[in-house]
This record gives C-alpha cells, structure tokens and sequence, in this order.
C-alpha cells in the first residue's frame, strides 16, 4: 500500500468515525427533545386529569336533569311510593 | 340509614343487592357511626386525606351542586347542623335547654378533592346527607333491570313511571327520573328554647329562616330533585322563580298554603 492509499483509508475511516459520532449526536438529540415533550405531555395530562377530576368552581358538571311528570287521574291514582320530608 | 326503603320492579336478587348498597353507603356515609368513614374523616386533623372511590364520588357530586346552587347547597355544614343540636341520631334528639353552638357558615370552596385526594382546612367537619340519599336511590334503580320505583327517606326515583303521593295531599304520575321533599316539618327540635331544623343556610351556618315548611320538586334524577328542593327552601320567597329559570316543576308548602310554580303548573294542571 503507498503512502497515499493508507491517508485515504484512514480519511475514509475518519469519515466513517465522523459520520457515526454526528449519527450518534443527532439520535441523542431526537431523543432528549422527544423526552422533553413526553415530560411536557405528562405534565399536561396529568395536570389535565388533576383538574378535571378536581371539581372546583363550575357548576356546569351538576345536572338537574329535566322534570318528567303527568297528571295522575282515575284508577291509577292510588299512590304507588309517597315522597315526603325525611 | 335509619329509613325506610321501598322497592318495586325488582327482582329478588336485585332486591339484595339493593339492599346491600343501602348498607354499603350507611357504612360510609353515617354521622352517627364512629366507624363510617365520614366519621373516621372528620376526625381526622391531617390536612390531605385519602378517601374511597364511593366517597369521593359523591363528594364530587355533592361539590358539583354546591356550585350549581352557588353554595346553597354545601356539604361543609356538619359543624353547623352539630351545633343547632343535631348530634346524635334523630330518634335520641330531645330538647335542650343549652343555647346553640355557635354558627358555622358553609366553605366547601375550601375543598380540594383530586382523584381520591382530599384536602380540606382544618376544622371542617363534612356532611353529605345533602346528596347521599337521594344518590343512593338513584343508583339502586340502576340496580334493577325493568321498570321499578325505589323509595328511601322520601326520595323516589323512577322507571317507567309509577304514581306518587305529595305531602299533604294529592298525586303525580311520575314518569322517569326523580323526586323529592325537602323541609323543616319532620326534623325540627327545640334547643335553647327555641326551634331548630336541619336545613342550614350555609350563609349564617344556623337553620335557615323560610316562608316554605315543605318543598317538593321533580327533577330528571333523585339527587337532581333533592338538591333543587333543597335550594328552593333555602331560597324562601324566590325558590319558585330559581326552579322555573331550570325548567323544574316545584310544589311549595307553607301551612295549608300550597304554591306552585310555573312549570309544575304547567305540566300538573290537574294535579296543582
């Protein structure tokens, strides 16, 4: 091998070295932003469920529900239950 | 509880299991048991406190009307119905000639529950019987499969429709969902000298000063009539109007005097 051929493969081989590290960077670099929004996300949704499982001011969430009745007449006007105080 | 429970429609395993949930929620919910786990809750001074996934159901109902009712209806208010007297079970309540402990105004804007996390400033003493019952009620009908009543206390909810007898007198036909009664004409007793009832006004922590004796109101779910009828007596001279901004039909009592408002005069004509 001359004196040329080994500098090229050891450029080659610096390359490659190079390309690797860079690789390797720019995967540690995807990972820690994808962890910064995972923690963000959890932060979020954990604040998320907190607060919608932590009944506060609204009163939107209480349902009366709407009144369903009718005139009660003849033979059916024996009273089944009977409300009252209690 | 310490009441009476009617059943209707069901079968008899649903029948049992009724019945068990009737005693499930007695044993979380009673202020007269030391062991409930209300009871162990007011007890307890730490600050944040980990409750069961029944209790925190219903205290999460019970802090969702408080909001709906703007307070009215609160369930801070265990010191404040102590100090009126009622600290013990009704059927031991005598007179008292002591005066009143001192009033204790409602603050369950104060509650923090996440989860099964209750925080809560020290001192406050809880009391869910302003939603426990009629919740009960409403989930032991889903215990049943058909058309079915159940009656606890005074509270129906409904399947399928059944009649119901209003104090005093006259009948509805109730076609789904829930009604109930809230007033001062069956625990009242005398403290101090003076007549006390259950119902605080959470706005000066004693029992509240109303026109009405006795307030009913139909609702799409039990704990939906329970709370309106609670905030209609509460409320005294504009509790017809509160109801009718809701669409709820409501029968006032005071007396031999009956009013009612619009809705249920609306939909009850004949049996107003």
């Amino acid at each position: 091998m001359t004196r040329i051929e080994a500098a090229r493969r050891r450029a080659a081989g610096a390359k490659q070295i190079a390309a690797a590290a860079a690789a390797a960077g720019f995967l540690a670099t995807l990972l820690l932003v994808r962890g910064t929004h995972l923690g963000h996300a959890a932060t979020t949704s954990s604040s998320t469920s907190s607060s919608s499982s932590s009944t506060q001011s609204s009163g939107d969430s209480f349902d009366y529900g709407s009144t369903s009745v009718a005139p009660s007449s003849g033979s059916t006007s024996t009273p089944q239950a009977q409300t009252s105080v209690s | 509880m310490g009441i009476e429970v009617a059943v209707c429609g069901a079968t008899v395993g649903e029948l049992a299991a009724i019945r068990g949930l009737f005693d499930e929620w007695d044993r979380v919910f009673s202020r007269f048991r030391p062991e409930s786990e209300l009871s162990r809750l007011n007890r307890d001074a730490s600050e944040v406190v980990v409750v069961s996934r029944l209790f925190a159901s219903a205290l999460r109902t019970a802090l969702s009307a408080a909001a709906a009712t703007d307070g009215l209806v609160d369930p801070t208010l265990g010191a404040a119905v102590e100090a009126a007297g009622y600290d013990r079970d009704f059927s031991l309540l005598g007179d008292d000639e002591r005066p009143p402990g001192p009033p204790s105004p409602g603050k369950w804007r104060s509650l923090r529950l996440s989860e099964r996390l209750l925080s809560r400033p020290p001192g406050t003493v809880l009391d869910l019987n302003g939603v426990v019952k009629s919740l009960a009620v409403d989930a032991a009908l889903q215990l049943t499969a058909g058309d079915a009543f159940v009656s606890a206390g005074g509270d129906v909810a409904v399947r399928g429709g059944s009649v119901v007898g209003l104090p005093g007198d006259g009948t509805l036909r109730l076609l789904a969902g829930g009604i109930a009664t809230s007033g001062k004409t069956k625990r009242s007793w005398r403290r101090g000298g003076a007549v006390q009832h259950h119902l605080i006004d959470p706005r000066t922590g004693r029992p509240a000063e109303s026109r009405w004796d006795e307030v009913t109101v139909a609702a799409g779910s039990c704990v939906g009539a329970d709370v309106a009828a609670k905030a209609g007596f509460l409320l005294s001279d504009d509790g017809p109007s509160w109801l009718d901004d809701r669409g709820l039909a409501g029968r006032f009592r005071a007396g031999e005097t009956v009013v009612t408002n619009h809705a249920w005069r609306t939909e009850l004509s004949a049996a107003a």
